[in-house]
Formats: structure tokens, sequence, C-alpha cells
């Protein structure tokens, strides 16, 4: 192609130019370099922010775009020699337009199905500040919604995040990427607030401290060892065990220092011991020679989180905000509740990741894992689900295995893990990745497309070659 | 020429075929092929004594004090046998100098007893380090690795010991089988005559007297527990019948034969292509097509035993990556013949397979099971060996680049034809390698929609892939529009390797151990450093040469 003016043509030819196209692919290879650094350094989820989902990458891929559709047109009117050059060419585009369609339109998240459980949230990366008042104690309302991306643009100690809520105001004061946290226990004078107690089991072969805190005066709070379940605050007169498939013991407070204690033995109704208890005593449980040891008593307390810097993800780190709330000062983590008292009302404040609502739950009725033989490792493991439509038409059920995912309104349900109980070591949950990909076919045209110009371009060029 | 070819290969397949029709034990050797339960996998007892010993003395084979060879079935018996024996034998592989440091071993000293190593106070600390490092989840780097590995050493050798290592008796009731310390009496009974056996064994090998009775009573006394159990548990027991297979397998070492007839091969090449001779070759592609089918045979016994395709770890990446290399050198050499294309081949293919034969610890030769996720997924199989078979093109154009290199170095104008052919192979390699790679990673793709539900999700080992990708096609660009001639586009070939090296070994083992963990040690990463700094040294040299023959 030619143009009059001057300037044009002198654009136009550095545009269709190497000049231009391979500095761009040099740029790109950079780029997505440094992206597996970040990856490598911290984790998959810092290098999507820094790097794969950055202005500059976008600019970059626009670049690119912009380039190969301009020596396209430059080429014009195409002969059949072309012919390979262009497919490539479509190709390619055809394969980031995709990926951006997905990226923008598409939904990318996973469920937790608890086992014999359901659920119809899916849970995304997306951040949000969710605030629920409530004035009787009862009925929450949301009064507060806003999305946040923190990872980004933090709050600091000058420049807070504010929430007005009318009469009162939450200020976040700090973010944190990477926490460690910790549990702290605070005393409390409040009297609607629960017990905590911290208690040794030990036999010959296992020593393990706990920590048990009523989340209010009216909840129960229990740990699970496999063959031995702790319960604090529950009474067994008026409620009935708790899980009778396993041997119990039930605390209840008494007194400013005294606890009552029940055990009960598996499979029986009958109380097997009882009496009360105070820090430093200690029962003989009769089970496998455990001796339970009271090491720490509160009568009113509340459980709250510690958190400190790091400078690299683990498995065990999680965001965690700074909030103020009044003169109160306190840790809210990722994806978990923190309960705010005003004068005459409460709050609900949770940081958490956006939850899509399906408009259907998903049922899981049964949850299947292989190993290999002798050992511990995972050979296959699958779920058996059941979706109920929203127009109540009859029940859809599959079957979710490894590498066969099951569809649904659009939504493809992979099986991508499960989560095991700490102390039993049985499943728990399966966990699906859900999506939605808008932008799947296009990508499968561009690699057709692609593909074929490749092959062809590699025949067209030995044909040349032996020509010659 | 073809008939010498077809007449040698078929001598060569007869002599391997009807030794493996004779694959009955050898006198004094029925213990190796008593199956044994281990790794989610039953394998005959050799495999597993060569892999014990192997994570402990970091060898296949022990070297006593007297300076003798002793095989691992036997050895890995008495550890059970007597194990206050070993206590002060120098049995423990320990490589790393930070923790021979911080237990206080001499440095020059490779292998040290269990009283040196784990007695010590300093190795329980070293243990609570590693627990605590655990505890916190975060990556192990060599260091860590390193530690873990002793733990490894030390429990193996433990509960080999102590029996319980050694599942040897399938159970009626579960799938687990039952250990040497969970064995019924009768067949207690008759595994402690096999170890008495063993003992009389070895010291008629110590005195040199009666080797062959000694040979005869191991054998009667292996029978007669195998019997015993046939009787218990026969359908399980005969479940087991690959273990002969195996033991063949591993006597015969085919991928060794490859890269030996490789070698062969490489040599005449290098002489005939040096003092161009014109005769020669069909003794070359005679001994070259050898080579090929033992390594073909070598897969095929691969396949057969762990029942499932044979490119799913790193080892059997770098042997499929060498049946590339010669695949496509053979390719070209047909079409262009200029025989440096089956030199580079050979050269290349030879080099890949002895690292993969010697470096255990980072190419693990034995068959693994598959994790749950890579499990009968045919896309993945076929992207893997697409995407490697790629490298194995650019690992081609790397080799012809290194003697393109070498001939600029020694005179570039008297070589000009033999350049000129080079740079050809070095082109043509790189765009076999693109034409392999693009489809490659978009089955990638295809393999990762259908079992993670997302095409593409800049995981670094994808990107590192596209990296490698975009790394060709830049080279294979500037050279359409001239920017780079014949040198340039050998030093391509030698340095753009590098990105498939990053992407195929350093991925796993640089990115895998965090960036942040600078220490070098584990999984080799010190050799393949050297190894990229030789050529960008050998690179720079020749540059340099260049430059000054300008002047």
């Amino acid at each position: 192609m030619r143009f009059k003016n001057p300037m044009v043509q002198k654009f136009w030819r550095f545009s269709t130019s190497f000049q231009l196209g391979i500095p761009i692919l040099v740029a790109l290879t950079v780029l997505i370099t440094w992206g597996t650094l970040v990856e490598s350094k911290y984790d998959a989820f810092a290098a999507q922010k820094l790097v794969y989902q950055s202005w500059f990458m976008y600019i970059t891929m626009g670049l690119l775009v912009y380039n190969l559709i301009i020596v396209m047109v430059d080429r014009m009117p195409w002969k059949r020699r072309h012919a390979p050059f262009i497919f490539v060419h479509i190709g390619i585009i055809l394969m980031i337009v995709g990926g951006l369609v997905t990226q923008k339109m598409g939904l990318d998240g996973s469920m937790h199905l608890p086992i014999n459980g359901k659920n119809n949230y899916v849970q995304v990366s997306q951040t949000d500040l969710v605030v629920y008042a409530t004035f009787d104690g009862d009925r929450y309302t949301k009064v507060y919604e806003n999305e946040v991306d923190f990872f980004l643009h933090p709050p600091t100690e000058d420049k807070p995040y504010k929430i007005n809520l009318g009469n009162n105001e939450i200020t976040i004061k700090k973010y944190l990427k990477y926490a460690r946290v910790s549990k702290k226990l605070i005393k409390s004078t409040d009297s609607n607030v629960g017990s905590s107690v911290k208690f040794q089991l030990q036999n010959a072969n296992v020593t393990q401290v706990e920590t048990l805190t009523q989340p209010s005066k009216t909840k129960t709070a229990d740990v699970n060892f496999g063959p031995l379940k702790v319960v604090l605050g529950h009474d067994v007169k008026e409620n009935g065990r708790k899980d009778r498939s396993t041997n119990e013991i039930y605390f209840n407070p008494k007194n400013e220092t005294e606890l009552s204690y029940e055990l009960y033995r598996k499979e029986e109704m009958k109380t097997f011991k009882s009496g009360t208890i105070k820090i430093g005593d200690m029962i003989a449980t009769g089970w496998m020679g455990l001796e339970l040891r009271l090491l720490d008593y509160l009568p009113q307390a509340t459980e709250e989180w510690d958190a400190t810097e790091v400078d690299y993800p683990t498995p065990l780190t999680s965001p965690a905000l700074l909030i103020q709330f009044g003169d109160k000062t306190q840790w809210a983590l990722l994806n978990d509740v923190v309960k705010l008292f005003g004068k005459s009302e409460a709050y609900i404040f949770s940081f958490q990741n956006r939850r899509i609502d399906l408009g259907f739950p998903v049922y899981l009725k049964k949850f299947e894992m292989t190993h290999y033989e002798g050992t511990q490792k995972a050979k296959t493991y699958s779920s058996q689900i059941e979706i109920v439509p929203p127009n109540n038409s009859a029940p859809v059920s599959g079957l979710i295995e490894m590498n066969e995912p099951m569809k649904f309104g659009g939504y493809t349900f992979y099986q991508a893990s499960f989560n095991l109980d700490e102390k039993t070591g049985e499943p728990t949950a399966s966990v699906l990745s859900v999506n939605l990909d808008p932008g799947r076919w296009i990508k499968y045209l561009g690699s057709l497309i692609l593909t074929s110009g490749i092959v062809w371009l590699f025949i067209q060029t030995r044909r040349r070659k032996t020509a010659q | 020429m073809i008939r010498l070819i077809s007449i040698l290969l078929l001598v060569l397949q007869v002599s391997l075929f009807s030794q493996f029709a004779n694959a009955a034990p050898k006198l004094g050797e029925a213990i190796r092929y008593l199956p044994v339960q281990d790794g989610g996998r039953i394998k005959p007892y050799d495999t597993f004594a060569k892999e014990v010993l192997e994570v402990v003395y970091g060898k296949k084979t022990y070297k006593t004090e007297a300076g003798e060879t002793a095989p691992a079935y036997l050895i890995v018996l008495t550890w059970m046998l007597s194990p206050d024996s070993w206590t002060s034998r120098p049995l423990f592989e320990v490589n790393h100098l930070d923790v021979k440091n911080k237990l206080g071993l001499d440095k020059e000293k490779k292998y040290f007893s269990s009283n040196e190593l784990f007695t010590t106070d300093k190795f329980q600390n070293l243990m609570q380090e590693l627990a605590d490092r655990r505890q916190s989840q975060e990556k192990l780097t060599p260091y860590f690795q390193a530690l873990q590995r002793l733990q490894n050493q030390m429990i193996y050798f433990r509960e080999l010991a102590a029996g319980r290592l050694l599942r040897i008796m399938p159970n009626a009731e579960s799938d687990t089988w039952l250990s040497v310390a969970e064995l019924p009496e009768a067949q207690q009974t008759l595994f402690i005559g096999i170890s008495q056996n063993v003992a009389a064994y070895l010291g008629a090998l110590a005195e040199k007297q009666d080797i062959e009775g000694a040979k005869t009573s191991l054998d009667s006394a292996v029978l007669a527990f195998q019997k015993s159990i046939e009787q218990i548990v026969p359908q399980k027991y005969a479940e087991a019948h690959k273990v002969g297979t195996e033991v063949f397998y591993n006597d015969l070492h085919p991928f060794r034969w490859a890269y030996i007839l490789y070698i062969v091969a490489a040599l005449i090449l290098l002489f005939i292509w040096i003092r161009n001779l014109q005769s020669g070759m069909p003794l070359v592609w005679t001994i070259v097509l050898a080579g090929f089918f033992t390594h073909i045979l070598g897969f095929a016994f691969r396949v057969y035993l762990a029942e499932r395709p044979p490119v799913t770890n790193m080892y059997e990446t770098v042997v499929w990556v060498s049946f590339g290399v010669m695949l496509f050198s053979m390719v070209l050499e047909k079409i262009y013949k200029y025989r440096v294309f089956l030199l580079a081949g050979t050269v290349v293919g030879f080099v890949c397979m002895v690292i993969a034969d010697t470096a255990p610890a980072v190419l693990d030769p034995s068959l693994q099971p598959l994790e749950a996720v890579l499990r009968s997924s045919y896309w993945l199989i076929i992207h893997v060996m697409t995407i490697t078979i790629s490298y194995a093109a650019f690992a081609l154009a790397f080799g012809l680049g290194d003697i393109g290199l070498i001939y600029y170095a020694i005179d570039k104008d008297k070589h000009a034809e033999k350049i000129q052919h080079i740079t050809t192979g070095v082109y043509r390699a790189m765009q076999i390698g693109v034409a392999f790679l693009a489809p490659g990673i978009i089955l990638g793709g295809i393999w990762a929609d259908a079992s993670w539900g997302r095409f593409w999700g800049w995981d670094p080992k994808e990107t590192w892939a596209l990296i490698v990708l975009l790394g060709y096609i830049i080279i294979l660009h500037t050279r359409l529009v001239n920017w780079i001639q014949n040198f340039g586009m050998l030093v391509a070939g030698v340095l753009t390797f590098n990105l498939v090296i990053m992407a195929w070994y350093g991925v796993n083992f640089v990115l895998g151990a965090g960036l942040h963990s600078y220490g070098f040690g584990a999984g080799g990463v010190e050799y393949v450093s050297i190894f990229v700094l030789v050529h960008f040294i050998f690179v720079g040299y020749v540059f340099s040469v260049k430059k000054l023959s300008k002047v």
C-alpha cells in the first residue's frame, strides 16, 4: 500500500516493518519472562496483578495485534502465496481476542461442596468490602458493599480507606498482602461473650495442646481428634449428645473458676464420668491412657487475630486488614467476619472474595477417592453431583472426574481438588472449579487457523526451496 | 547398504529376543525375581533393592572396603540380616556442603556411617529445623531438600532393617501387601531361611569356597518361600507376572546400548567429515539405526512395564528428546546428505542419553505411578510429546551451531561451504522446532481446558514454552529480513537454546525452588549453570576471533 502524504507513508512503512514487529515480540518475551519470575518469587495472583493484567501488557498485546493487522493489509491485494501467512496472523489475532473476551466476560472460580452438602455460590478472585448492620441483634441488613483492589491500591495510615455508616465510621488503616496470623485471646467483661479453655491431651505417644473458644455465650465450640471429641458450651441433658459415634468430653462453665465436665463413651447414652475441673486439674479419660489437663480457663473471652507481615506468601499466610472502629483497632482476614459493636447498633464487617450466585444449587451426593496400591497417593477422585435447575424441572445428575468435566447452563464444572480433615484424614469437601468461557470458541477457531497456517507455511517453504 | 542394515538389525534383534526368551534366573539369582510391592506398583526385588540403595548410597551397586563391587540385592538384604554390622560402615551419601558443615563432617568425604550421622544432637537439631520449615509450609530450598534426603536415607535404612519397608507377600484382605515383619509364622521362618542362605552365600564368596553350592541352596530357599505364598494367595501372586521382564530390562539396559552405538557412529562420522571421505556412510547408517532401534526397544519395555506412555517425567523427556534429535537428524541427513546433520545428531543424542543415565538424583529413572491429574488423558501425552520433540529440534540446532562456530574459530573462509551447510541445518532445525512447538502449546491449552477449565493461565511451564516459541520466531523473522547472517544464525542456534534449558529444566529446578533461595546444590543447578556459562564464553571467544580476523 502507498500513501501520498509522506508523513503517513513513513508511519505506514514503520508500522508494517520489522522495526516495529520484532521489538514488540522482544518486549512481549521480556514481559512474560518477568511474569514467571514474579510468580516464582510470590505467587500466581501477584504475577496476574503485576504483570499479566497490567496496562503495559495490554499495550504490548494491542501493538502486536495492530502490527499483525497492518502487515496483512499492506500485502493487499492478496495472492495465493499469501494465504498461509494470513492464516497464521489471523489465528494469532483470534487467540488474543478470545483471551480478552474470556478475561472480561468469562467467569473462573471455585466451589466448595461439603460431603453430602450443597452450594450455589462460586467464589472468584475479586474482593469486596461488605458491612451488615443490626439494631435488634437479630435481623441484619446490608448497608455497604464496594469492590476494592487493595493488592494494587492499599490503604495506609496517611491515606486510610473510610466506610461511612452514618453514626459510625470504619477506618481501614493498613493492608498486608501476606500476613502470618495467629489467634489471641482477649479477656472480656461483656456478659454476652462466651468462655474459653486451653487444655493438654497426653499419653505415652502424643502430647497435644488445644484452645477452644465459644463464638458467643449460646454457641458451642468443639474439636475432633478422631477417636475423641472435646466440646465446650453444650448441654447434653437439654440437647443430647453431638456425636455418638465417638468418645466425647463436654465442658460447661460453672462459675468464675470452675467448669463442669461429662465424659461419654462411644455408642453409649449414659455418662461415663463427670465432675468439676479448675485450672491445673487433670482428668484420666480411660481411653488409650489419655489424660486431659486444664491449662487455662477464661469465663468470658473473645478471640482476635494477630497478624505479622511476611515477605512471601505460603499456604499459611492470608491477606489482612487493620480496621479501626471507635477507639478499637483489630485485624480482619480475607473471607473472615468481624463483629463490631456500636452504642445502639452492631455491625458485621467482611473483606471477602466475591461470591457469585449461579441461580441453582449443586448437591454433592458422593465423593470417591482411590489410591495406588499400598500407598496414600491418590490415583483418582470423583464427585457425583446433582443440579436442581432453576425452573424446577427434573434434577440433572452427573459424575465429575479428573479430566472429565460436566456442563450445565453454560457453565462447566471440573474436579479440581478436595479437602481432607486434618485429624482423621477423611475427605470433608470436594472442590470444583466452575467456569464460563464465552471466548472459548474464538480461541479454538484461532488455534485451528494458526496451526493450519503453520503447517501450510512449512510445506510451502519446503516446496520453494526444493524448486530452486 | 540396505541389505547390510537389515541383516545387522536382524542379528541384533534375534540376539536380544533369544535372551528375552531365556529370561529364567541365573544360578543364585532367583531372589532378584521375588515380587515386591513398593511405590504403588509390583516390582521385582531386584529393582526395589537398586532403588533403595540409590536413595541411601546414591548408586545401584555398593563398593566394599576391600574395593569389591557388591550388587544391591545382596547388600540391602544384609541390612535386615545384621543391621548392627552396618552402623560403622560408610553407607550414606551426603553431598551438600552446608549440611556436612552443620554435622561437623569431613568435607572431603562423600560417604558416612549411621554412627557418624544419626546419633548426634546436631542431627536432631537439623531434623527439628526441617520439621519447622515444613510446618511453615514454605518452599523447600536446596538446603532443606538435602535435609529431606538425609531424613529419607535414615528412614529407608531403619525401616528396611526393621523389616517394615519390604512388602513381600500379597494380603488376602487388603491391597497393601504384608511386610517381612508382618509375615505369618510359616513364611517368616522361610524368609529367615533366605536370609541365612544369603549370609552363607556371602561367606562362601569371601572365602571363595563352594560358591555353586551356596547359590543352589539360596535359590531353593527362595523357591520354597515363593511356593508357600503361592499356596495362600495364588491369584494375587500370579498378577505379578511382569517381574521377569523387568529384571531382564534392568540387566539389558537398552538405553546404554543405544548411546554406545551413537557415540561409535559419531566418532566414525567425525573421521569421515574431517577427512572429507566419500565412503563409509552405509556403515554409519547401520550403526545409527541399530542404536535407534535399541532406543525404541527401551521405550517399548517401559511402556509395557509401567502400562503408561513413556514421556511423563524429567528423565523420560530427556530420553525422548534424544530420540527426537536422532529422528530429525536422520530425516535432514536423508534429504541434504551433508553428513554434518547426522554428526550433530549423534553427538547431541549421545550427550542427552549419558546425562539421563548418570544423574539419577535429578533424573529419576525409576518407573513411578502417575499423579491423579495426569492419568488417562490423551491430550496430556500428545502435548508433552509434541512440545518436547520440538526441544529436540532446537537441541539439534544447538549442536549444529556449536560445530559451525568451531569452524568460525578455525578459519571461516576456508570452510565457507561447510559453514553454509551447517547454517542451513540450523535454520531448518529451528523451523521444525517451531512447527512442532506452536501446535504443541495449543494442544497443551486444549488439555488444560479439558482438565482444569482454562485454555491459558500463565502457568510458568506454559509461559516458558511460549517464551521459547517467541525466541525462535524472533530469530526466524530477523533471518527472513536479513538482520542476521550465517554467523548470527549459528550464535542464535547456540544461545536461544538457553531458553529451552530454562523452559525444560529451569522452571522445575530454578523457579520451582523459589528465586529467593539463592542456594545452589540440589538438582544439578551448578552443572547446568556451568554448561550455559561455557557456551556464552565460547560464543564470546568466537566473536572476538571473527572481529580480529576482519582487521
